[in-house]
């Protein structure tokens, strides 16, 4: 289903959005782009750009467009799996222990979601919502939650979604779609939910006209892909240099801080601890982001079998382009960028693979 | 189970953290405080089940007590950036002692510090370390419960960037800022960082950290790897003291 609106139609949607769910959106946040809960429709980022490059990144106001700026430095997995989540509490009083698990039932939606985010979102749901060992906790929050896609005007210098999979029709999991066309919005309705929100908002269906111009558009964004990356054969090739002098070259300069992984919209590994009151009454169960980069993510019995930065750094690279393919079949990597931004160190995981391909 | 809280060449800080969190050391019935000075004018001095001491060794007469803590301690854990590194104090060991005694102090004579000052795991076993400047007081409460629980303490061995990113920053480093996150072990809860403020390096280095990357990035950038490193509680730790020595040749 088709609509068309203008910025007012815009508002309304997110004002009905905000009447049923917790809505999270982009906003800047000195002088970042990040998903944030609670902004107002005036504080979204419209008309802003976004410049990134390897260890660089810079906002910029520019055009009366609305849609201009990219996906937010931060992922949907903050939100979905957050850094530290309670996940149980045991309590012991008059001998008896009770147990809680924590649930989260809460109504999220994000309003702005660009198809890289999509992608890795399809990839989460895969690690998550399998059929052998589906996540409660994640599931809780998938099941309640509404998303609403926007498409890309242009790419950075780091994006690269188009060579991981990220299709320019792909939609994966939202309700409604929209692509902004000169100073109005091709609205897509994709599910029910999505259906039912822009009905009771009664607004214009599209013509065919303005479906094909949102097609053009689209089409118009493939051109402004600077970088590329050669997927064909690509874990072979990979598998094939895994014990190349090269990772060592890349182990230098790698620093372990582990923003990659953390930046990522798909990493999931994560830790669990067991946290204790002082008086023995109480335990709760956390679970807090891991990092393959943290020397204590490959330890076994006090012996890490990754001790060296280059090892990490290898296990990182081959996981998202090689090790995925063998688990999940498909790449563990979306191309959205973010890790190439905000690397200290300037690595950049598009060159470095393309390289360790070719070599 | 018998605590003891000691002073050496310190500031007294992290002692401190001790009251931050009394109240809740003292739900647990099992521990009794037998040796605090700072808090308490009864104290005995017998055996401990852990003993906590906050400071470096920088004296012939700290020399020999830490012995006979460490002889009378089950547990002996090291707190603060002095007890772990040697503190702000271990700049001297980079420099000549005697010019540095001559420069600062009238009577020379009355002085009687050792030329360095040293962490106490140079002199003792210690069994734990908790870092910062000033200490976390919460992982006291973690040390004293995985001992009664006779549960094993995991190291910390991640940098400040994993606690960093977790509160939901973004990375100042990138932005423009010189931050020792990448090199520093975490347990502040990135508190710098969160601030828009480099790290400086209050939590020590971190062991196994890619000490010779960061002082490229510095360079890059203009900044002094060198002053950053040098000025800080934690330049003497043995995870980077040969590096720091590299720094100054």
């Amino acid at each position: 289903m088709f609509y068309i609106i203008d910025v007012k139609g815009l508002e309304s949607i997110y004002g009905s959005l905000k009447e049923t769910f917790h809505v999270i959106s982009p906003t800047l946040k000195d002088g970042i782009l990040l998903y944030s809960e609670d902004v107002d429709f005036n504080s979204l980022p419209f008309g802003y750009t976004q410049m990134e490059g390897p260890s660089f990144y810079q906002l910029l106001q520019s055009s009366g467009r609305y849609f201009t700026y990219l996906r937010p430095s931060n992922t949907l997995k903050y939100f979905l799996r957050s850094p530290n989540m309670k996940l149980l509490t045991v309590k012991r009083s008059n001998g008896e222990l009770s147990f809680e698990y924590h649930i989260n039932h809460r109504k999220l939606a994000f309003f702005d979601v660009r198809r890289c985010d999509l992608k890795a979102l399809q990839t989460l749901d895969n690690v998550y919502l399998n059929d052998r060992f589906p996540d409660p906790y994640y599931r809780s929050l998938r099941e309640n939650m509404f998303l609403v896609g926007v498409d890309c005007q242009t790419a950075s210098d780091v994006c690269f979604c188009h060579c991981m999979g990220v299709y320019l029709e792909d939609s994966y999991g939202a309700d409604i779609f929209i692509t902004e066309l000169d100073g109005r919005f091709l609205v897509t309705a994709l599910s029910k939910k999505g259906v039912e929100l822009v009905e009771k908002l009664h607004i214009k269906k599209a013509s065919v006209e303005d479906i094909q111009k949102a097609k053009e558009k689209r089409e118009g964004l493939l051109s402004t892909f600077k970088k590329y990356l050669d997927t064909k054969d690509l874990k072979e090739n990979l598998y094939r240099n895994i014990e190349h002098p090269y990772w060592e070259e890349i182990g230098k300069r790698c620093l372990s801080c582990t923003n990659c992984t953390q930046v990522c919209p798909t990493c999931f590994c994560f830790d669990i601890k067991e946290v204790n009151s002082i008086e023995l009454d109480l335990s709760e169960r956390v679970v807090s982001w891991d990092s393959c980069f943290n020397q204590t993510f490959a330890t076994v019995h006090k012996f890490n079998i990754r001790d060296t930065i280059t090892s990490r750094y290898r296990q990182w690279l081959m996981h998202k382009m090689a090790y995925w393919q063998d688990q999940f079949g498909e790449f563990g990597c979306v191309g959205c960028g973010r890790c190439i931004t905000w690397c200290p160190a300037k690595i950049d995981i598009q060159v470095e693979t393309a390289k360790l391909r070719e070599l | 189970m018998r605590v003891g809280v000691f002073k050496f060449s310190s500031c007294d800080g992290c002692q401190l953290a001790f009251f931050d969190v009394l109240e809740e050391l003292l739900k647990s019935r099992e521990i009794q405080i037998e040796f605090f000075l700072e808090a308490q004018s009864i104290n005995r001095f017998d055996t401990f089940d852990v003993s906590f001491v906050e400071g470096s060794v920088s004296t012939e007469e700290e020399e020999e007590r830490i012995r006979q803590i460490r002889e009378s301690s089950r547990y002996l854990v090291s707190i603060g950036a002095c007890a772990v590194s040697g503190g702000i104090q271990s700049i001297r060991n980079f420099l000549d002692f005697e010019t540095l005694k001559n420069e600062v102090y009238n009577y020379v004579d009355l002085h009687n510090s050792l030329p360095t000052s040293r962490p106490i795991s140079d002199y003792v076993k210690v069994n734990y370390e908790v870092r910062g400047c000033p200490i976390n007081a919460f992982e006291l409460v973690e040390i004293v419960t995985s001992i009664i629980l006779n549960k094993s303490l995991t190291v910390n061995l991640n940098p400040v960037c994993v606690e960093c990113k977790a509160k939901g920053n973004i990375c100042i480093l990138v932005l423009g800022s010189p931050c020792l996150g990448p090199i520093t072990a975490s347990g502040c809860g990135a508190l710098c960082p969160s601030f828009k403020r480099g790290c400086y390096g209050c939590f020590g280095p971190l062991r196994g950290s890619n000490f010779e990357g960061l002082k490229q990035i510095f360079k890059e950038r203009g900044w002094d790897f060198q002053e950053s490193i040098l000025s800080s509680f934690n330049s003497y730790n043995k995870n980077f003291r040969d590096e720091v020595w590299k720094l100054g040749s």
